[in-house]
């Protein structure tokens, strides 16, 4: 997914390059020396909630230097707004879930209302998502239509 | 402590969500502002 900030972020391709590889490194280090294969790694969870909040952030900072067409047009909005909503509802969750779940040995019916924010968060960013699909099916951008498309 | 935990990830994030919203409402005008 840091990819796909990568062509949308003209400028910050560095930005984009430097959180892929802390989170390969870091998540390979945790991986192999501070957690088990059985619990879940708070690392990659936190640290790619928060480099995806920060990449939405600098996409729309991006947006603002330069203000082009009707903003509700442009995929590139959308595709960082579903981003930005999906894991800023997962952020808590992220932050509390190894815990609830290795330390606390919560039950099942105690986590219904975290999996409801779960299906929400991700409704809400397939929904988006797909509408960002469609505007660039409409060619409303032009350099993110794929060339080969007809 | 399961409780206390699980009401602070509920209503955080959704104060969170309305922050969300405020901000995207917030850059939507200063967008068209901007414009």
């Amino acid at each position: 997914m840091v990819w796909v900030f990568y062509k949308i972020l003209n400028k910050s391709y560095k930005l984009c390059l430097a959180i892929a590889i802390a989170f390969s490194i870091g998540s390979v280090v945790t991986f192999g020396f501070i957690y088990d294969y059985k619990e879940a790694n708070f690392f990659t969870s936190v640290f790619s909630t928060i480099s995806f909040i920060a990449l939405s952030l600098v996409t729309y900072f991006q947006l603002l230097q330069k203000p082009g067409k009707r903003l509700l047009l442009q995929p590139v909005f959308w595709i960082a707004t579903s981003f930005f909503i999906y894991y800023s509802l997962l952020l808590l969750r992220n932050v509390f879930d190894s815990y609830l779940i290795f330390e606390l040995n919560i039950s099942s019916e105690a986590y219904t209302a975290i999996n409801i924010i779960n299906l929400f968060a991700n409704i809400t960013k397939n929904f988006i998502l797909f509408y960002a699909l469609v505007l660039i099916d409409k060619g409303y951008p032009d350099t993110l239509k794929p060339t080969g498309a007809t | 402590m399961i409780e206390i935990i699980v009401n602070i990830v509920v209503y955080g994030t959704g104060l969170i969500f309305g922050g969300v919203l405020w901000f995207l409402i917030a850059f939507s005008r200063a967008y068209a502002s901007k414009k």
